[in-house]
């Protein structure tokens, strides 16, 4: 479980980089690390087959893209979480993190494990095991997506405005 | 026992594969020479066979440059990523006993080897240059583009043999080798590979003429020889992986892995004829030959090999 | 003025003589061969394509032939696991029990000096058997025969 522990810190950590707002290229990497954690995590679990379709998938994929757009966009002075407003937020999200933890820890359903039955191979089952014991959790993750989906439909929405031009 | 698992074993991988590495820089030159009618190295040591390792060594005591205006941690990290990446390609490789033996060894190889393209990507950021930073942004597309074909070609492979193990792949080809049932998939899977490990004709991000060298302009000496390792091993790795996928080399024979061994070679040597023959693709047909041609024609192909073996009661052992 | 003349005259000279110009020959240049011209040499291209088909046929008939084949080795395989899956399971347990019996006796062994401590007693609001977590069963043997039972058969995964 000395894994299990380090990964979730290393986990919260690259979070909380993504959450505080830093040059898009620092995020980046916060994201790339978190989610190559989370795959270690869902290791631990024992669910091999899941975790390494995200990993090829979300990092592989995906998250490349992301660094992609962010490569391109120049920016002189990236700011790391050395500058004050990043910091400021950190320490704001770090607070949001213990105040959740108190509100809300009995409904991480996806956490709970199966007396036992951490080790076993649960190397197929793993999808359907997240939406079984997902809970509330899962829900939130819902909700999220769907409010990314609406923004992105109302940056893109339009031709002549918005971030998406036709040239 | 810790020293032995943890260093001697890796190291028995890594010392063989950077021999071979250095030996096929050389088999490139030397073919190439030949076809174009010159000798290719001759001077260093008997037909020029010390060549690469003076290349090396060379490389090696020359000061690496390091640009006044790169972000330095990035700049030097991104080499030793690509040649841990490539290095790390190896390890689940059954041959015919692999260092790590994994149940999902072809996932496992997908995943580790889309990582490389950070290295690329931070390689080119880092070098806070417009050449390097196009040519990474080329090489990435380039990458994942073809990528997506890549995995898509293994996944209807696995529908035939039933497992995402590559010692399953030998015993699924005891009695025909896959590159019959499946040649459209052997053809775009070897034209993949050559994008994906950006060899010539698919060579967009060097670009001598117009890009310089591509995303490490700025590296030289021990950088860029890591650089240079990281795509030479590559490409071992990718014919290493075609040969098992598509040629079938028996593991349990007596001579355990010659026959391997020696369908790498075959296929390594197709690169460097490749290289020699073709030129180079313009940018918009590269892109083109993979969204337009090979995505559609493997998405059809998956279809195709998942309904007939089950039509034909002639589906693989799962487990 | 005499080398002025001198030039008009030779230019006017020029004209007058019966220079060929370049022209066409009468009635045009014949049919210009500017298509490409390949040889023709191989199979032709249909051929090749049910060579092709065929190779594809072949293939398939001999894979799924084999596929059939490895099926009904992997039942043989499952079956021989399955007969023999009682013994295993009895020895497994055996060895649990045996384990269980000594952790029981090293903790009387501990708690004999507590008054009212009862032995082995049960932490589950049940009656029926629960079967001891790996972590505590292996309490008190090395960390290595827990790890290794942990991850024993799956530390390749």
């Amino acid at each position: 479980m000395v894994m299990m522990v380090v990964f979730s810190v290393m986990f919260l950590i690259s979070l909380i980089a993504v959450a505080s707002n830093p040059s898009p290229y620092f995020a980046a990497l916060g994201l790339m690390i978190g989610a190559g954690v989370g795959c270690g995590m869902l290791t631990q679990f024992g669910m091999t087959f899941l975790s390494m379709i995200l990993f090829l998938i979300y990092l592989g994929g995906m998250l490349v893209v992301f660094a992609y757009s962010a490569a391109l966009a120049a920016e002189p002075y990236p700011s790391a979480w050395g500058s004050l407003e990043v910091f400021s937020y950190v320490v704001g999200s770090l607070m949001l993190v213990v105040v959740m933890w108190m509100l809300l820890v009995n409904d991480f359903g996806a956490f709970d494990e199966i007396e036992g039955c951490v080790m076993s191979v649960r190397r197929y089952v793993g999808v359907s095991e997240m939406y079984n014991a997902g809970g509330y959790m899962l829900l939130v993750a819902g909700w999220v997506l769907l409010v990314a989906l609406l923004v992105v439909l109302e940056l893109t929405r339009g031709f002549g405005r918005g971030c998406l031009r036709a040239v | 026992m810790t020293i032995f698992t943890l260093i001697i074993n890796p190291l028995m991988y890594i010392i063989p594969i950077l021999l071979a590495m250095a030996f096929l820089t050389l088999v490139e030159r030397k073919i190439l020479g030949y076809m174009q009618l010159r000798k290719g190295p001759n001077i260093v040591g008997p037909y020029g066979l010390l060549q690469p390792i003076a290349d090396g060594v060379k490389l090696f005591i020359k000061e690496p440059v390091k640009p006044s205006t790169s972000s330095p941690t990035l700049f030097l990290l991104t080499p030793i990523l690509a040649l841990t990446l490539a290095l790390m390609l190896w390890v689940p490789l059954p041959m015919p006993f692999a260092l790590t033996d994994l149940n999902l060894t072809i996932l496992f190889i997908l995943a580790v080897s889309s990582l490389s393209v950070y290295s690329i990507l931070g390689s080119g950021w880092a070098s806070n240059s417009k050449y390097a930073l196009i040519g990474a942004l080329r090489a990435v597309a380039q990458t994942i583009s073809y990528e997506v074909t890549l995995g898509l070609i293994v996944l209807s492979l696995i529908l035939f043999t039933g497992a995402f193990t590559l010692n399953m792949f030998n015993s699924a080809q005891e009695t025909i080798w896959l590159i019959l049932p499946a040649w459209p998939m052997a053809a775009m899977w070897f034209i993949s590979t050559l994008a994906e490990t950006n060899r010539a004709p698919f060579d967009l991000t060097e670009g001598e003429s117009e890009l310089v060298s591509g995303f490490n302009v700025e590296y030289a000496g021990g950088p860029f020889a890591l650089f240079f390792l990281a795509e030479y091993t590559n490409i071992l790795l990718m014919n290493a992986l075609s040969a098992i996928l598509f040629l079938g080399p028996s593991f349990n024979t007596v001579n355990i892995n010659l026959n391997w061994a020696i369908k790498t070679t075959i296929l390594a040597i197709m690169f460097l004829w490749v290289r020699a023959s073709y030129p180079r693709f313009r940018y918009d047909q590269l892109m083109h030959l993979v969204w337009k041609n090979f995505l559609p024609l493997t998405l059809a192909m998956i279809a195709w090999h998942i309904s007939l073996p089950i039509s034909m009661a002639g589906s693989p052992p799962q487990l | 003025m005499t080398e002025r003349r001198s030039v008009t005259e030779e230019l006017t000279k020029m004209a007058a003589s019966k220079v060929k110009q370049d022209m066409p020959p009468p009635g045009g240049y014949g049919p210009f061969d500017y298509k490409r011209n390949l040889p023709k040499r191989g199979l032709s291209g249909y051929s090749m394509f049910g060579i092709g088909i065929g190779f594809l046929l072949f293939g398939y008939w001999r894979m799924f032939k084999w596929n059939r084949e490895r099926r009904r080795l992997q039942m043989e395989e499952l079956e021989a696991r399955i007969a023999l899956l009682p013994l295993l399971q009895a020895e497994s347990d055996r060895r649990t029990l045996r384990m269980l019996r000594e952790n029981l006796e090293e903790e009387a062994n501990i708690m004999k000096d507590i008054p009212d401590w009862k032995v082995g007693e049960n932490v589950f609001h049940t009656d029926r058997w629960v079967s001891p977590l790996n972590d505590e069963l292996f309490n008190l043997r090395p960390k290595e025969e827990l790890l290794h039972k942990k991850y024993g058969f799956q530390w390749y995964v």
